[in-house]
Order: C-alpha cells, then structure tokens, then sequence
C-alpha cells in the first residue's frame, strides 16, 4: 500500500477507534454497572478487531508508521 | 483477578515482596490449578488431558482438544461438538458471535462425517485463540477508563498495546520497538499478564 494512503486509512481509523473509545467513560458514568460491563467488552472488542485486522497490517508493510505515532503520542498524546 | 490469580499491582510491601520471591515451584503449581479451573469451568470435565499438557498458552490449549474432542463424540447424540452438548436452539442463540460453529452444529450431517479430525482441529485452534483475545481484551479495557484532556488518544494507543502484547508476549511494544528482531524466548517465560504493567507503567495504577 502507498505510504501516504496507508496513513489517510490510519488517520480515519484511529479517529473512528478515538469516537469508541471516547464512549467508555461516557457509559461508565451514565450506564448501571451490568450495561457498561457488557458495553465496554463489546467496544473494546471492536477496537482490538480494527487494530487487528486494518492497522496491523499497515504497521508491518510500514513499520516507520507505528514508531512516528509511538513518538506522537509520547510527546503530545495524540495519534495525529 | 480470575481463577483465583493475584494481581502484583494490588500488592504491596511484605506481600508485593512474598509475591516476587516466590519459588518456580509455586508458580507452577498455581499456573496448573488455575489452568485446571479454566478448564472444569468451560467444560465441567475433569481436566486430566489438560494438565497432561500442562499448560495455559493457546497452543497447549488447542492441543488439548486433540485428546478431548473426538472421545467425546457420540454417535447416540451426533450433535455433540466442542462446545459439550450444543443442541440447535442453542447454536441458534449463538449464532451472531460465531457463525461458523453454528452453522456446523444447526447442520444435519453428524461432524463425525466431516473429517472429524479436521474440524475439531480448527475449532480447537479458532476457540483457544478466541479464549486469549477475550481474556486479554478484558483484562486491558480498564486502561479506557483513564481521565486524558480533550483529544487525547493515549488511552487508545495504550489498550492497543496492551492487547498485543498480552496477545504475544514475545513481542516488544515500547518505543522504537523493531518487530523485525526476533525476540530468543525465555526458558521460563513470564506469564503474559505480568508484562502489562512493564510495558505500560500507567497500567499498574489504573489495574490496582
């Protein structure tokens, strides 16, 4: 995959995953304990399921990638 | 933590200190009693070709199975699959968290006419693989739990590590990590949940 689509698909990922993510707080504070348990796994699970099966992959075609967000979100907590 | 695991990261002082000087011996031991409980918990059989394989690791899981899985077919009751006794209603129920099982068990034709060998193989696998990313998925969503300012995606980024590397201990995920390198395992490797707090120091608080 080309360098550069490969980061617009990471950047469109790991917005969306940052959306999900997002929610766990949001659910814990507002949901009964049951609802967020069985919320959370599942959000979770989606989560790991994007990394695994579309990000992953970039990552090993471009390794440089994950090091530069590594970077990133050691200096400023952001992905991008 | 499950099966009667202790967490390191709700330790501290003499407790914390016992933990880490515990002998192999003892680690081993409770490394097979918690294994034997996952497995009487899921099966509710004795665990007697589980502990002969002695091990927690999703190989060693799925090869236990290899013993398992065709004694357990009857022809009296064709429907029988690794799941124990899944009748259709219940494959049925199922059906939207995997559907292939479902479909194997909903199918008219008994598994033993299907190569038995061969699925219970593949499932054997595909469920042992299932088991470490729901255990390791649980074990890392408290890390979204996390307080982080506005458009802050280091909860994401961090629970993304922690399952990998839950996942395959063998791999290093810190910084400027080089995947490339192949990782020489340790005779005795840690187990995969001690590595969390290590790779992740925010983890230990957020674990405790």
């Amino acid at each position: 995959m080309d360098r550069d689509v490969a980061k617009i698909v990471l950047h469109a990922t790991h917005r969306s995953g940052a959306e999900l993510a997002n929610l766990i707080p949001f659910i814990k504070a507002h949901c009964e304990e049951a609802d967020y348990e069985r919320m959370s796994i599942a959000i979770a699970t989606v989560l790991h399921d994007l990394n695994s099966t579309v990000q992953q992959p970039i990552y090993r075609e471009h390794p440089e990638l994950e090091r530069e967000i590594d970077d990133r979100v050691e200096r400023f907590g952001r992905i991008f | 933590m499950a099966y009667g695991q202790i967490d390191p990261a709700r330790l501290d002082g003499d407790a914390l200190t016992r933990w880490y000087l515990r002998s192999p011996a003892d680690i081993e031991q409770e490394r097979q009693v918690s294994a034997a409980q996952r497995y009487a918990d899921f099966f509710g059989d004795q665990p007697d070709s589980f502990l002969k394989h002695g091990g927690t690791d999703s190989d060693q899981f799925a090869s236990s199975f290899e013993d398992v899985g065709p004694s357990r077919y009857s022809v009296a009751n064709p429907r029988r699959t690794l799941y124990g006794d899944l009748g259709p209603a219940r494959a049925r129920d199922d059906s939207s968290s995997d559907s292939k099982l479902a479909s194997d068990t909903t199918d008219s034709t008994p598994l033993v006419e299907q190569a038995p060998e061969t699925i219970w193989n593949d499932q054997a696998v595909a469920l042992a693989s299932r088991f470490t990313k729901d255990q390791c998925i649980k074990q890392c969503t408290p890390l979204l739990e996390r307080g982080q300012p506005p458009g802050s995606d280091r909860n994401q980024w961090d629970f993304h590590k922690c399952v990998n590397a839950c996942m395959d201990p063998s791999r290093h995920f810190g910084p400027k990590s080089s995947p490339s390198v192949p990782v020489k395992p340790t005779p005795n490797p840690m187990p995969w949940w001690m590595w969390i707090p290590r790779i992740i120091p925010e983890a230990a608080a957020v674990l405790a």
